[in-house]
This record gives structure tokens, C-alpha cells and sequence, in this order.
């Protein structure tokens, strides 16, 4: 049977070829997932070792009732696991430090209160993205939000968009930059417009 | 005893107290005594005599605070859904949509911050950079929705404002203590009276809830509040009573089996004190169309003297005579006995006080009822009079008295000297303070000022209250009130004030608030300047220039549109209306020093306001009630006198029975003072008793018996009843409880005495032992 033998040699050629392509392309898409996924999991696991950090920041906001971009600056403290600190030293002195679940306040004039962040979820949500990336703690950002990681270990870019309805109100995304374990620029994508812009300065002599 | 069971287990001082009060038809009453007479039962029935306050610990440390949060709010959770319980506050309570646009809707006539120099442009400008700053900060999303409408932020400052001045921290969503190791709630019991039994079981519904949540066994809850006092008061005194009882139930038949050795005329003994008490209870309802606790309480305890007279009766019984004849030998003295005393409780009966109208009504027909049964029923109930009484120790008794009657005289005399001058050293203390008759155990004292502290509960004891025809009338003075006392908050005297305008204010205010707004014209343009530097578009304002606009034309808030929210709830017991007219109340927070205060509303020139201490009334109040009854007394015994003076036609006895009694009364208030008692209302009662009796014995001791066979069976009757009468009161004197120390030690103490005088003044001659 002279046909059958030529069809048989053409499947097996053409499933050879299949192969020859298929394979290696899912081979390398598999690794390029698995390394973007370990380069993920590296990130969050360089960040966990960092216990302690400081830098400092200039943040941008933009408002839709405002027709001027509100810009300050200051330092930004982190304690692992659960404390950050953020100092404003411009236009005015203010301090907002996040503690286990209690935001304090310290205001210019002086007046000082603390709120509770199972209170107001808005707060939560931020406070937990903030800890949750510089604490390394994929687990509590996952909590909160559905991760978007893309890019490498040396320059990756993390989107994290809230699971809750009640924060999507609130907040439509928060987008991060970083290189390696060093947060860069922190992105707030607000509801109606408000945006704002955090930039991190590491100290020229990146202290630990 | 039933009679001292019974006392124990059904008071609740304060209402029932206040209830012994002249209403305010009493004649002799004034104004003032009459209002602080309702206000006390208004009051002691209103919401902060309901209030409970709870912490939940772990029992071992560290302390587990997130479970000791999650156990807060489950409680909190089950609680509420329990028709039991007002509103409960755990620090996680959030308002209403409906409060929060109630809010919203009149904030500028709430807001204490509504005046014209708001609305400046230079001030309009300092709030609106202010909001900048938060636009900054962290908040920027919770303020920045209500700048449009609200750049002024009244809506937190009044929210701020109602919070109480020291609110606890809140750790994992709930209230803590300071030093974090304690979960604390407040809740308030649902209950328009103070009634027991609710707020016991309250307090057991509460535990049974948080047993069921604590599964992990590692915390504790501790539950503090006048209720819980209440209950463990009561349940003291109940089971203390109750063995108490039974062991002087056990002890009186254990005396009148070994009198009498026969088991039919123990129980034939029960039978006097029994109807005494069916007609008193009676009478006194029949009468007075209801009878009070207290006066049920008392009034059996005045009714133990019936005990005795069935004992006189056994004790004559003798072979020679029937049962009836030989009661009736006794039976004049007797009938002296008991209608000398009834006389005495005659002057009771006319008092304002209801309750001891009640009482002396209740005493005498029990009286009547007790002396009638034994001189009817009781000897055709009695199966045989020889009854062989031993009489050895009645004849030594006899022959050793007999040899002090030469120097009676003496020690009489002796006596009286040593009596006035005891008397002219110390005088009698007597216990206002109806707190001690309930005493508080330190520990849970302790524990109650602590969570009251921490929860900024206010004061239960002292308050202003202020009254007049219409609402607008009392809001206006509280908030002058209010106004006046800020030099006091300033100086630490008392940390603020709880008042009704601060969530409702006057009319008037409202008005004033309005005016301040300004109009659209105004408003644009101060807002057109101070934007010009701000960096606001345009426009952005317009949402709050409106709500100006409508909150200048708003028509004012008042009770009825609150209705419905949590505003009302805390509201009401603040404000409210009764007997035709209208009531607030200002409680006081954290108050440093009470005199002061108390000093400064004494000089605070407003007849509509009035400062009250419950203590201090109710120490008032009670001080009256034994003025009253000591006056009543004086003139009882005067009758007493004379009946006895009509009924024996024997001056030397009338004296013999008279001074005995009053000895008896003298060296027990020595004796009493001497231990170091603070006279109360009990022992006054106690010593009515003791009068009775002493009358009692005085008369049976002087009779002149026809022989001295005759005078061993009286005076056997005399000993079965000091005996019985002494060992049961003695073991209630035992009792840690107050109320029934008093009773118990008055009347042992004085019973003895009335016997031992009774005997001695009235040994006639020496007698020979036959």
C-alpha cells in the first residue's frame, strides 16, 4: 500500500516539525513564566530581608477640584513587619505613621490624633499595599489585591488592583516601580482622576 | 424566721425607699421635697441605673488582645439582637444612614462652630487651606468628597462633639482599656423600672453569651453596675437569710419541744404567728389597696412578739384546769399586753408617710388577730394540760433575784446616773446613708471606678436637673448652665457635662445660628477672595453655597424629627417629660470635686435648676422619716401611759412596767452605741419590738398571780420566751449583713434586758420555794 505509507510519513514529518516548534516554544514560554514568576517571588523575598529603611520622597497630587498639582516632600521610614513612617518636611511639618493597626496623626499645628484603619478602609487598603510591598509579604498584598507583576528582577513594575468593591471606589489601581529591592515610584490611580505620584530617593549612600 | 426571710430577700432599697415618700399631696411636704421625692424614683428608674459595664480580660498573660476583640464584638453582635438591651457600645457602633443625614441636613444649626465670623473671607481661607492639608495627607480620599459642600468640616466637629471628652483607645476595632489589656462595653439594660429580676437575668444572659464564645477558655469577663450590686446584694442576704431561718426555725421548736416536750404543741405555737400575719397582710390591703415590701418586711418582724403568747398559754397549763380556763387567768394581762402596744402603733398610722401608716396598720391587725387566735382557737386545739414542766432552774432563778431586790434601789439608781452620763459623752450616730445597708464589697468598688474612669460613664450620684412647662425653656437653661460651669471645667473641678442641648439645641440657639449664616450674595463673594489664592477651580463651592442658602430657610430641628435616630436614643434620658412637665438632666463627667460643685449650684441664682446627690437626698429623705417616727413614738408612748394607767388602775405597776421597759430601751441604746452601730432604720423598727415585748414581759411579771405555783408557771412562759426570742435574733446579730445585725442585735441585746428588769422591778416580795 504504496498511499498509506506516504500519509504515515507525512503525519510523522508534519508532527516532528509540530514538535520541532511547539516544544520549544512552550519550553521557553513555561521558563519565561517561571521567571518572571521566581523573579516575582525574588523581589518580595529581597524586600523581606531588608528589616529596616529609610529615604526620602516627593510626592505629586492631582485633584479634579483643584486646578493646581499639590507636590510636598519628606522621608519615608520603614520598621519591618508592620511599621511605616512618613515624615512631610514641605510646604509643612506633618508625620502619618501606620503602627500594627492604628494610623497616628501629627499635625503642624501640633494637634495629634490616631484613627483606626478597620475603620476606614480607604486607609487600610494603602496601608497594606505599603507594608505589604516593603515587608516583602506577597500574602497580605494578595489579601487586598489581584498582582500584576511584569518586568524583571532589576526592573519590575507591580500592579496591584483592590479585590473589594468598597475599595474600588476609592482606588482603581496602584501601580509600582522598582529595581531589584528598591521601591522607586509609587503610582495611585484615584477614582474620578486623582492621581497621585510618589518618588523615592534612596540617600546616596543607600543605608540599610 | 419567715418575717426576716422575707425582709431580705424582696428589698431594693433606693425605689422602695422612695416610694415610703410623701407624694406631693402630702400636706406637710414642701415644693422641693416633693419634686426630690419624684425625681429620686423618676430617676433611680432611669437609664444610668441600668447601665452595665464590661471588660473581658485573659486570664493568663500576655494578654490576647485580638481575641479579646473578637469576643467584644461577638457579644456585641448577639447582644443587640436581644430585646434585653438597649444600645450596647463596644467603640465599634457606627451611625445610621438615617443619622448621618440628619447630621448632614442640619449641621449648621448643630455645629456650636455657626457664627458670622466663620464666613469671613480670612477665615473662610484659613478652613479652606486647612482642607488642602488634608488633601495632602494620607485622608485626602475620606475628605475630599465632602469639601465641595462641607469645606467648613462641621460634620467631624460635631461628631467630635458628642463624643464624650475622654473616650477609651480603640485596639482592633474596639474599645480597650489604658493599659490595652482589657475589651470594654457599655450597654444599657431595657427597662423602664428597676426591677431585680431583669437585670439579673441580663447580667446572666451576658454571661451565658460570652461562655458560649469563649471557646477557647482563655479569657474572663467582669461585669460591673448598679444592677449587679443589686443582684449580689440580694443573693448575699438570700442565702444567708435562708440558713439563717432555718437554723432559728430548727432552734425555736428544738426550745418549745424541750419546754414543753410535746411535738403537738410546737407546731399548735405556729399557729398565732401565722394568722398574725394573713390578717395583718390583709388589713393593710384591704385599706391601702396594696402593700409595700418594706412595710411586709417590718411589719413581720414587729409581729415576732406573737410568738410569746401562745407560750404563756402552754405555760399554764396545768391539771387543775382546763385548757381554757387556765388561758383564761391570763388572759387580761394578755389583752393589756397587746392593745397597750397596739395603742403605740396607733400613732404610726397617722403619718404622711404611707409607709408607716402601712406598717402600723399592718402591726396592730396582726396583733389583734394573733392575741384573738389564742384566747379562741388555741386552747380548743390544746389535747392535754398536765403537762410536767420541769421548774428547778425557775425556782433557782427566782431565789437568786429575790436576794437582789434589797438593793434594787440602788441599782437603779446606778444606773439611771450611768445612763446620763454615757448619753451626755456619746451621743446615738445615726446611719443616713442608705448605701450602707448594701455595702458594696471594696473589690467591686474598685472594679466600678475603674471601668467607669475608662468608659467616661458619668457620675451616678450626683446631676442637675432642670424642669419647666415647654421644652425650649429647659434646652435654653441648659445651655446657659452649661455656659456657667466652663470656668469649673477650666479649673479642673469636673472634666464636662452631658446635656441635652448638646444634642438638641434650643430653638433660640438654632435661631442665632441661622442668623449667622450668610447670604448667597455674601458668601459668594468672601468665598471669590479667598479662592482667588487657592488653588479650588471654580465652581467647586457651589454644593455648599446652596446648603447655606436652604440651612438659612431649614425649618428647626426638634424631639419629633429626631425620632428614629441614635440621636433620640441618647437623647431620652437627657430630656423628657412627666408628670406635666418638662425634665432635663445634666450629668456630670469626671467630677474632681464634688463640693465645689455642689457649692457652686447652691450659689447658681436659678430656681428651674437644681443640683442633686442622690446620696444626700436620700439621706435627707431619711433623716425626715425618723424624725417623723421618733415624734410619732414620743406621742405613742404617751398613749401608752395612759392605757396602761386605764387598764391597770396600779400606779406602782404602771411604774414597775413602764421603767422596766424604758431601762431595757436605754441600756440597749448604750450597748448598741457601745459596739460602735450606726443607728439605721432597722434598728428603729427593731426597737418598736423591743417596747412590745417589754411591755409584754412588765406586765406578765407584775401581775399579782394567786400563788406561787401560778408565779413558777409565768414565770417559766418568761423564760421560754426570752430564751426563744434571744437565741433567734442572737443568730441573726451574728449576720455580716447589716440590715439584719441591726434587727438581730437590738432586739437580743434588748429582750434580755426587758426580761432582767422585768423581773427585778417587779419582785414583790421574797417568796418561798415551794
Amino acid at each position: 500500500m504504496m498511499l498509506k505509507t506516504d500519509t504515515w510519513i507525512h503525519r510523522k514529518a508534519l508532527v516532528n516539525v509540530l514538535l520541532c516548534f511547539i516544544v520549544p516554544v512552550l519550553f521557553v514560554a513555561h521558563v519565561h513564566a517561571a521567571s518572571t514568576q521566581s523573579d516575582f517571588n525574588k523581589v518580595m523575598q529581597s524586600m523581606s530581608q531588608v528589616k529596616k529603611s529609610f529615604a526620602n520622597f516627593t510626592e505629586t497630587k492631582s485633584f479634579a477640584l483643584l486646578n493646581e498639582k499639590l507636590v510636598f516632600s519628606g522621608q519615608l521610614f520603614y520598621t519591618a513587619p508592620d511599621q511605616v513612617t512618613k515624615v512631610v518636611i514641605k510646604p509643612q511639618s506633618e508625620r502619618f505613621e501606620i503602627r500594627s493597626d492604628t494610623l497616628y496623626v501629627e499635625l503642624a499645628d501640633g494637634s495629634k490624633y490616631k484613627l483606626l484603619l478597620s475603620n476606614y478602609p480607604l486607609l487600610e487598603i494603602f496601608a497594606e499595599a505599603y507594608r505589604g510591598i516593603l515587608s516583602g509579604n506577597i500574602k497580605v498584598l494578595k489579601k487586598f489585591y489581584d498582582l500584576e507583576f511584569t518586568g524583571d528582577y532589576n526592573n519590575w513594575v507591580l500592579t496591584l488592583t483592590p479585590v473589594e468593591e468598597e475599595a474600588q471606589e476609592y482606588v482603581e489601581s496602584v501601580v509600582m516601580y522598582g529595581k531589584a529591592a528598591q521601591l522607586e515610584k509609587i503610582l495611585t490611580l484615584e477614582n474620578g482622576g486623582d492621581k497621585s505620584l510618589m518618588q523615592i530617593i534612596r540617600p546616596a549612600r543607600g543605608k540599610k | 424566721m419567715p418575717g426576716i426571710w422575707y425582709t431580705a430577700t424582696q428589698i431594693t432599697l433606693t425605689s422602695d425607699l422612695s416610694q415610703f415618700l410623701p407624694t406631693s399631696s402630702g400636706s406637710t411636704a414642701s415644693a422641693e421635697e416633693a419634686t426630690t421625692g419624684f425625681l429620686l424614683k423618676e430617676l433611680s428608674q432611669g437609664s444610668t441605673s441600668t447601665l452595665l459595664m464590661l471588660a473581658i480580660e485573659s486570664i493568663n498573660s500576655p494578654t490576647d488582645s485580638i481575641y479579646l476583640a473578637r469576643l467584644s464584638k461577638q457579644l456585641q453582635k448577639k447582644l443587640s439582637s436581644s430585646n434585653l438591651f438597649g444600645f450596647i457600645s463596644n467603640g465599634s457602633t457606627r451611625l445610621s444612614a438615617k443619622d448621618k443625614a440628619l447630621i448632614k441636613k442640619y449641621r449648621y444649626l448643630l455645629s456650636s462652630k455657626t457664627a458670622p465670623q466663620n464666613f469671613t473671607s480670612k477665615n473662610l481661607t484659613a478652613a479652606l487651606n486647612t482642607r488642602l492639608n488634608e488633601l495632602r495627607s494620607p485622608l485626602a480620599g475620606l475628605v475630599k468628597k465632602n469639601i465641595a459642600f462641607d469645606p467648613g468640616s462641621e460634620i467631624l466637629h460635631i461628631l467630635k462633639t458628642w463624643q464624650p471628652q475622654s473616650s477609651p483607645d480603640k485596639e482592633h476595632g474596639v474599645w480597650f482599656s489604658q493599659d490595652k489589656r482589657h475589651a470594654l462595653m457599655v450597654l444599657e439594660i431595657n427597662t423602664s423600672g428597676y426591677d431585680i429580676n431583669i437585670q439579673e437575668q441580663a447580667i446572666n444572659t451576658i454571661q451565658q453569651v460570652f461562655d458560649k464564645y469563649n471557646t477557647r477558655q482563655t479569657a474572663r469577663l467582669l461585669i460591673s453596675g448598679p444592677g449587679v450590686f443589686a443582684v449580689k446584694a440580694r443573693d448575699q442576704i438570700r442565702s444567708e437569710t435562708q440558713l439563717m431561718s432555718a437554723v432559728a426555725s430548727l432552734l425555736i421548736m428544738l426550745i418549745l419541744f424541750i419546754a414543753y416536750r410535746s411535738p403537738w404543741l410546737v407546731l399548735l405555737g405556729g399557729i398565732p404567728l401565722f394568722s398574725a400575719v394573713l390578717a395583718g397582710a390583709v388589713v393593710t390591703y384591704l385599706i391601702f389597696d396594696g402593700i409595700h415590701g418594706i412595710t411586709l418586711a417590718f411589719g413581720m418582724t414587729l409581729l415576732g412578739v406573737c410568738i410569746d403568747y401562745p407560750v404563756h398559754v402552754f405555760s399554764h397549763l396545768n391539771k387543775s384546769q382546763t385548757s381554757l380556763q387556765s388561758t383564761q387567768s391570763i388572759w387580761p394581762t394578755l389583752r393589756l399586753g397587746v392593745i397597750t402596744t397596739c395603742m403605740g402603733y396607733l400613732a404610726l398610722t397617722l403619718t404622711v408617710f404611707t409607709g408607716l401608716a402601712q406598717l402600723g396598720v399592718f402591726a396592730i391587725a396582726g396583733l389583734v388577730a394573733a392575741m384573738l387566735v389564742t384566747r379562741y382557737v388555741l386552747p380548743g386545739l390544746i389535747t392535754h394540760t398536765d403537762l410536767k414542766l420541769k421548774t428547778d432552774f425557775h425556782v433557782a432563778l427566782q431565789a437568786y433575784v429575790a436576794r437582789l431586790v434589797p438593793i434594787r434601789k440602788m441599782l437603779l439608781v446606778f444606773l439611771v446616773l450611768a445612763i446620763t452620763a454615757w448619753f451626755s459623752l456619746f451621743s446615738i450616730s445615726w446611719e443616713n446613708r442608705l448605701s450602707a445597708l448594701a455595702p458594696i464589697p471594696q473589690q467591686q468598688k474598685q472594679l466600678d471606678n475603674i471601668l467607669r474612669k475608662e468608659l467616661a460613664v458619668p457620675e451616678l450620684d450626683f446631676m442637675a436637673v432642670i424642669s419647666a412647662k415647654d421644652i425650649e425653656t429647659v434646652l435654653q437653661k441648659s445651655e446657659q448652665t452649661e455656659a456657667a460651669l466652663q470656668p469649673l471645667i477650666k479649673d479642673n473641678i469636673l472634666q464636662g457635662v452631658r446635656a441635652p442641648h448638646q444634642i438638641l439645641p434650643s430653638k433660640r440657639t438654632q435661631k442665632t445660628r441661622q442668623a449667622a449664616l450668610p447670604d448667597t450674595v455674601t458668601l459668594t463673594r468672601a468665598l471669590s477672595i479667598s479662592t482667588r489664592t487657592l488653588p479650588f477651580k471654580a465652581g467647586v463651592f457651589t454644593p455648599f453655597i446652596k446648603d447655606i442658602a436652604t440651612s438659612k430657610h431649614l425649618e428647626l430641628l426638634d424631639n419629633n424629627t429626631l425620632q428614629g435616630s441614635l440621636l433620640a436614643t441618647q437623647l431620652r434620658p437627657l430630656l423628657f417629660q412627666a408628670d406635666n412637665q418638662w425634665w432635663g438632666v445634666m450629668r456630670f463627667i469626671g467630677v474632681n470635686d464634688s463640693r465645689a460643685l455642689a457649692q457652686w449650684f447652691n450659689q447658681y441664682a436659678d430656681n428651674n435648676v437644681q443640683y442633686l446627690s442622690i446620696t444626700q437626698s436620700s439621706a435627707n429623705m431619711i433623716q425626715r422619716f425618723r424624725n417623723e417616727t421618733l415624734q410619732r413614738l414620743l406621742w405613742g408612748a404617751l398613749i401608752v401611759v395612759a392605757v396602761l394607767i386605764a387598764g391597770l388602775r396600779n400606779m406602782r405597776r404602771v411604774v414597775q412596767v413602764l421603767l422596766a421597759t424604758a431601762l431595757a430601751l436605754a441600756l440597749d441604746l448604750v450597748v448598741l452605741t457601745a459596739l460602735g452601730e450606726r443607728l439605721n432604720l432597722f434598728h428603729l423598727v427593731s426597737l418598736l419590738l423591743v417596747v412590745g415585748i417589754g411591755l409584754d414581759y412588765g406586765l406578765f411579771f407584775s401581775r399579782p398571780d394567786p400563788d406561787s405555783a401560778t408565779r413558777l408557771r409565768t414565770l417559766h412562759g418568761m423564760v421560754v420566751c426570752v430564751g426563744s426570742t434571744v437565741a433567734v435574733f442572737g443568730i441573726l446579730g451574728m449576720s455580716e449583713i447589716p440590715v439584719l445585725r441591726a434587727i438581730g442585735l437590738t432586739v437580743a441585746i434588748g429582750v434580755a434586758f426587758c426580761f432582767i428588769f422585768a423581773m427585778l422591778l417587779s419582785q414583790n416580795k421574797p417568796l418561798h420555794v415551794s
